[in-house]
């Protein structure tokens, strides 16, 4: 329904997560929404219980791919998952064969990916809006069923 | 009738005061932007959501808590007994932590931990009030004590108890150190956040619920003030509104210490207008 996905888009939360790296990325997030006078309805929360968007910054290790699936998880649906930087879309520069690094995609299934070292400020902006319009259940489906495997 | 139309009046008027704060937030420079109607928003968009857990229980006991808290505001407007009301209000944090509890999450049993200390220092609090508007008074009912002081002025006589019952007002609303997670700014650690156990369907009524407990303050503290019962309704929510603001832009860190300690002596304020009271 449009009305429904136009009050989504009026108040978004959204839980920034470091996997690890330079925190530029996050950092081009708050310079977008605190520097922007058009951008509306985009606050950052820090209880995964109250977002609806997680955003993946910087290099995803084993460590931090644990609690990524965590707060996942305790995120209510609908949510979105947007990849933000080089170092969340591909590994970029410190990716190699036996580096232990993951891709946000190889994590969770994601609906926005925003590349480049540093990424737009505007981009991850509209990438966050679009995510939550065009957000869908099956994602999250899928994503459950692969996450409670990997706990068996 | 007349209890009708301020029973509305107070359930929207909370709103209104988080809209104008939310209004006013948004102006000041290096904040975000957002919409006006933006807690209106927030909560059809939590309406919306759907919350993954099997928690059954926290659907129930939220929505019993609101249940009460509309009794509370109804029984409020209408001019109960003073501790009648405490009684009801009790009741709905008993469901609140009891949800919070039946989670079985660490977040829960932590969220459930700070609302016992919050139900503790609260109920205190109301009853050494009590004690006290009763020893001036001679009554609870609230609309006796706002007609008396509509002449004469409850907050001549008992200031101290006004300000605990104001700090009670604002650990309602989160202020204080007892957030329930409502707010979303709340401590939160990488993966072991303090969150609150409620998201979803269940967090948007408890929200509600919130939004009627402090209008229930809200009327009960207008019962203080040496005016008509409108006037005074304003006054207190406007009192309430200039603490919202101080409270998100004063970054004067020992007026914060002060602030977000009151918690500590609201009950003592209470007990010294209690004591002034009984040997003066």
């Amino acid at each position: 329904m449009k009305w429904v996905s136009k009050i989504r888009t009026r108040s978004i939360s959204v839980f920034v997560v470091h996997a690890g790296g330079c925190r530029d990325c996050a950092l081009q997030f708050s310079m977008a929404l605190t520097g922007n006078s058009e951008v509306k309805g985009i606050t950052v929360t820090g209880n995964p219980k109250h977002a609806d968007c997680l955003l993946i910054c910087g290099c995803i290790n084993d460590k931090s791919r644990k609690k990524i699936l965590e707060i996942y998880e305790k995120i209510p649906y609908p949510k979105a998952v947007i990849a933000v930087g080089a170092c969340a879309c591909s590994g970029s520069l410190f990716r190699r064969e036996n580096s232990g690094l993951h891709t946000a995609e190889e994590v969770l299934p994601v609906n926005s990916w925003i590349r480049g070292c540093t990424p737009g400020q505007i981009e991850i902006i509209e990438a966050i809006i679009r995510a939550i319009q065009n957000v869908r259940e099956s994602d999250y489906k899928t994503v459950k069923a692969g996450v409670n495997n990997e706990q068996e | 009738m007349h209890e009708i139309i301020w029973f509305l009046a107070v359930i929207l008027s909370v709103p209104a005061i988080y809209i104008a704060y939310n209004y006013i937030n948004t102006l000041m420079p290096g904040q975000s932007r957002t919409y006006i109607l933006q807690p209106v928003y927030r909560l059809l968009k939590l309406f919306e959501k759907k919350d993954d857990g099997d928690n059954f229980l926290a659907y129930f006991f939220s929505a019993g808590s609101c249940l009460f808290a509309l009794i509370a505001l109804y029984m409020t407007v209408s001019g109960y007994n003073f501790l009648f009301i405490v009684s009801v209000l009790s009741m709905m944090d008993l469901l609140v932590i009891t949800g919070a509890v039946s989670s079985s999450e660490f977040s829960g049993r932590i969220s459930a931990k700070r609302g016992l200390s919050r139900f503790v220092v609260w109920l205190f609090t109301s009853m050494v009030a009590s004690a006290s508007v009763y020893k001036i008074a001679g009554t609870l009912k609230l609309d006796e004590l706002a007609h008396l002081s509509e002449s004469s002025g409850l907050i001549v006589n008992l200031p101290f108890t006004f300000i605990s019952l104001f700090v009670i007002l604002l650990m309602k609303g989160n202020l204080l150190h007892f957030d329930f997670g409502l707010s979303g700014d709340e401590l939160s650690v990488f993966g072991d956040a303090l969150f609150s156990p409620y998201s979803g369907w269940s967090l948007a009524v408890i929200q509600l619920a919130q939004w009627t407990e402090i209008g229930v303050w809200l009327k009960i503290l207008s019962a203080f003030l040496p005016v008509t019962k409108a006037v005074s309704y304003i006054i207190v929510s406007l009192l309430y509104l200039t603490f919202l603001i101080l409270d998100r832009f004063v970054s004067d860190i020992e007026w914060k210490k002060a602030a977000r300690l009151s918690w500590g002596w609201a009950a003592g304020l209470s007990i010294i207008n209690f004591i002034y009271l009984f040997y003066y």
